[in-house]
Parts: C-alpha cells; structure tokens; sequence
C-alpha cells in the first residue's frame, strides 16, 4: 500500500518535473520544437533547458548539504541557509563585486564567497568547540545570530549598489537562477551528482560522528579530523552553489526531512540520492511555478520556496509528533 | 593464588585527573587493575567521577600524571591512535546522541564501523553475528522502525546492542540502566553477564542489588577518593556499601 502510494507520488513529480520547461510566458508551439531557428526552438532550447538542468543542480546540491549539515552539527535544524553559511558566501560575492569589480560569475567572486564561507565555519566551529556551545541548539542559535547580522550587512552593501549600479542586485537577497550557457548547466548538474556521491562513499563517518565525538572514536573514526574534512568540502559545495544561484531558503531544511518521512531511508547512504532527487525537483518546480503564476513577470525563485517550504516545513513538523 | 593467575587486561597507575594542578579531581593517584573477562561495578555517588575515570581508562579526559596500560601494550592509552583505541575499546556514553530517523539495525550495524573501517562494507559473517544480536536482545520486532519511534527502555536496548556488537576487548557502559522499568533492568543485566569472560565490561551504575549480584569486581569512589578496588564478595563483607550511601545502612 505504501510503497504504491510512494510510486504514484514519484510518478506524479516526475511527470511535472519533465512539464515545467514547457511553462512560462511564452507559449511554445510543439511542433516547432525541431525545427532549427523557430523562435519556440530557440526559447525552449537556448533559454529554459539550460536553466532547467541548471535549477535541477542547485535544487539537488542544496537539498544534500542540508542533510549533511544535519548530521554534522547532530542538529534537524542545521542548513547552510540557516547557520548564515549562504549568507556569507552571498555576501562575500557582493563585496568581491564591490571592492574588487569581479563579476558575480567569475571564479574571483567564488573565491571570495569561499573565504567568507570559511571564516564563519571556522567561526561556528570555535564556538562550538567552546565552554559556551555545549548544545547543538546554541549553535544553532549561534549560527542564525550570524545569518542576520550578515544579512543585514549584506543589504547595506547592496543599498549602495542600488545607487551606482541599479537593479538585479536583489537577486541575492530572494535567490534566483540565471541563465548559463548548456554546457555550463550540465557541467554544475554532473557537479553536483559527483559531489553526492562523494558525501555517499564517507557517509557511515558521518553517521559515526552523529554518535557523539567519544562513540566516533571507538569507532575508528577521528571525530576532528573528519568533521573538518567535512566542513572544508562541504564549504565548497556551498560556495559554488551559492555563487550561483544567491540565497536559497528552505530546500535544505525541508527537503531531508520530507524524504525521511515519505521513503523512509534505511539509512544515510541511501537518503543522499532520495534527498538530491526530491530537492531537484522541488527546485524545479517552484522555479517553473514563480515563473507560469503571473506571466510575464518572474518573481525570484527563492520566494517560491520559501512560500511552498515553510507550510511544508509546519506539516513535516506536526508530523513528526 | 587462583586470583593472580587470572589474566590482567587494564593496569593503571597512579591516575590523577583534572585540567590543572589548581583544578584538579582527585589529589591522591589512583592505581588499580581490573582483570580481563570480568564484570566490573563502577558504583559511587553523583559527580564522584565515574564519567571522568570511564572517559580516562579510554584516553579521553586530561590527566596531570598517571599512566593507563591496557592489553599488554607498551604505550599508555593517552598516546593511542584512534586506530588501536577502537581495537580495543567500545563505549556507551551516559546520553547517547542519535539521529530519530535512522533504523535500528542500521544503527547497531555501525558497530562494525570500527573494524571494517568507513569504506568497508558487512561482511556475510557479520551479519549473521547482527541477527543473533538482535535476537538476544529481543530487537527482531523492532529492526525496521527508526530510533526516533521507539521508547526509551527499547532504545536504549539497542544502544547496548550495538556497543556489546562491537569487536571489542573492552567496553564501558556509562549508566547504562538509567532509563529501565524493573523487568528491563533484570533483562539487562542477564544479558550482560551473558558476555562474562568473552569481554571485559566496566559498568557505571547505581543499581547495588544487581552489581552486588551479578558483578565479578566493584570499583567504589566517593569524593575524589579511590575508596575501594576488588572482588564484589569482599566489597559487600567489609560493608564498605554503607560508606559509599549512609541511606542504605539498615
């Protein structure tokens, strides 16, 4: 019985996830799909596919970072998002904007989203080690502390830009993905299955640490060790996925959770793809939805989830009583 | 003497543990040897420092002198790697964090981490040793549902579960009775002596009928001080309980 409903839900989101290139304000003709140089080949093919496979590799990227995180800070509550860690690798791309004049797609502006990625896990992670962090609530709380001070910093930057500059700056407030060209696309999207499946291979150290730092260790498992190593690589993933579409809330918050109560995953190793997939296609389709809601205007992409995932987040809560 | 025959598996010797010489737990070292195989009561009352001595043994807390040797290596603990310690060592920490959605056999499979590493995946031998596990400590019912789902009495069933698993010569239970009904109590501690002379279990707890009953050795500290190091019998003759929890004196 479950496990049929499970197929028909996975039927179902699949069938949408393969509709939403195909939403939007222009309508498309089908029949013109093929033909080279029609102007539905060229918006179908040049403009919504790459952006399609592009917003199934953030949604993917930022649905397993959460569950990462999740582990790694032995918190439900932990996210990139919420610890302030997209934050500041936005904030980071703004200033490297700002100061240095490199463009928001640069590897210069990743690196600086990098750096100031970096110094708040190195931050978070003091804390944590301190008398002060005893609980993983207090990081928590830490860590949102951040997030609105950097925020705020983030909006102060950016109302400056405002004056010079004008426009498109508060997409890295609300998240938003861009165009790229197709290559680039898959390329981020192979990333991101690449970047699973690494968290996937060192997964049982994840779940070893999740025991607590004395357990982790009779386990075999140097507890500081591996969680820097974690942190350092998953830094990175938040980096670049980041730099590329700003600040994304709540796929990462909701998306693990609603896979542990929907599939059920005998364990991390196998929640890793779950998550990846449901966060792929959620992405999508708030993405599809901020597009077809109030044609021709888009709003950003990062309202949609917020507007879809904080409701889900409540029922994933209630159920979880 | 039959008793010295007996193989000794932990040798401590004069154990002083704190963070500095101004703040330290206990001024008089510590020294005693517990014998491999045995089931040993570690009794005493609140903050006594039965945590700390458990998290020492294991080369975890800070000490200001003392030396810990265990199964005859030349080396104390403190200076282990993570490696040797996990060989030898398994642990059941007093509030044993998890994660609410993973699945009980999933969870005591992790046992096995220790020796087949974190790439290493069960081996067919092993996960036969799983479903006897589960079976001895009555958890066939249970092995789909997630931690999260259970009581408590029968989480913490699978917590010992997976530390008593684990390939290990030694295991420290941190008042591992905490949480248990009567009849729960009784189960655990039949099932620990089940493990008797295949592995040497060093047992925080406050349960004196059941570790005067079922333990082969009692350590007793009482405020910093070492009170007693040897068998149960002896303990429990020389009425040294009465020292330890004035309360029970009757």
């Amino acid at each position: 019985m479950r496990t049929r409903r499970n197929y028909f839900f996975v039927l179902l989101l699949l069938s949408l996830v393969l509709l939403t290139p195909f939403l939007g304000a222009e309508r498309l003709s089908l029949s013109d799909l093929n033909k080279f140089d029609s102007l539905s080949y060229r918006i179908f093919w040049e403009l919504r596919f790459p952006r399609w496979l592009l917003t199934l590799g953030v949604g993917g990227m930022l649905a397993v970072l959460g569950a990462t995180y999740q582990n790694l800070f032995r918190n439900p509550l932990s996210e990139p998002y919420v610890l302030g860690v997209s934050s500041a690798v936005t904030l980071g791309v703004v200033l490297g904007e700002f100061f240095f004049r490199q463009p928001t797609d640069s590897w210069g502006s990743l690196l600086c989203g990098m750096i100031l990625a970096l110094l708040l896990i190195l931050f978070l992670t003091w804390f944590a080690s301190s008398r002060w962090g005893s609980s993983s609530e207090k990081v928590i709380l830490f860590g949102l502390g951040c997030n609105f001070v950097l925020s705020s910093i983030l909006f102060l930057v950016l109302s400056f830009q405002f004056q010079s500059v004008g426009g498109g700056a508060m997409r890295w407030f609300f998240g938003f993905i861009p165009w790229v060209e197709t290559q680039k696309a898959i390329v981020f999207l192979l990333g991101g299955v690449g970047f699973t499946i690494g968290i996937g291979i060192f997964s049982q150290a994840l779940e070893a640490l999740r025991l607590g730092d004395s357990v982790a260790r009779t386990l075999g498992v140097s507890p500081q060790l591996t969680r820097n190593l974690f942190l350092l690589f998953t830094s990175v993933g938040v980096a670049v996925t980041v730099s590329v579409s700003g600040t994304i809330g709540f796929v990462g918050l909701v998306i693990p959770h609603l896979c542990r109560m929907i599939f059920k995953p005998s364990s991390f190793r196998i929640l890793l793809p779950q998550a990846f997939l449901l966060g792929a296609s959620f992405l999508v389709l708030c993405d599809g939805l901020s597009r077809a809601l109030v044609p021709p205007f888009e709003f950003p992409v990062g309202v949609m989830t917020t507007l879809i995932g904080g409701p889900l987040f409540l029922v994933v809560l209630w159920r979880r009583n | 003497m039959a008793k010295e025959l007996k193989n000794t598996i932990c040798q401590v010797t004069d154990l002083r543990m704190g963070f500095s010489p101004r703040n330290q737990f206990n001024e008089e070292g510590w020294s005693f040897s517990i014998n491999a195989g045995d089931l040993i009561a570690l009794i005493g009352p609140n903050g006594s420092g039965k945590t700390t001595l458990l998290r020492s043994l294991m080369g975890e807390s800070t000490l200001l002198s003392g030396k810990v040797y265990v199964a005859q290596q030349s080396h104390s603990v403190q200076e282990w790697k993570t490696r040797e310690i996990a060989n030898i060592f398994s642990y059941l920490p007093q509030e044993q964090p998890f994660e609410p959605s993973q699945r009980v056999d999933g969870f005591v499979g992790l046992a096995y981490v220790s020796c087949n590493g974190v790439l290493g995946k069960i081996t067919e031998e092993q996960a036969e040793l799983l479903e006897n596990q589960l079976r001895l400590f009555d958890l066939e019912k249970q092995r789909e549902k997630t931690l999260g789902s259970l009581s408590t009495g029968e989480r913490q069933r699978v917590f010992l579960a997976r530390v008593m698993l684990q390939p290990s010569k030694i295991v420290l239970l941190d008042e591992p009775t905490n949480h248990l009904d009567p009849e729960a109590l009784a189960r655990f501690w039949n099932a620990l002596s089940l493990f008797k002379g295949d592995k040497t279990v060093v047992v925080s707890t406050h349960d004196i009928p059941f570790a005067k009953k079922m333990s082969d050795g009692v350590l007793a500290l009482r405020a910093g001080r070492l009170l007693f190091c040897g068998p149960t019998s002896d303990f429990f003759q020389r009425g040294l309980i009465n020292d330890l929890f004035p309360s029970l004196a009757t």
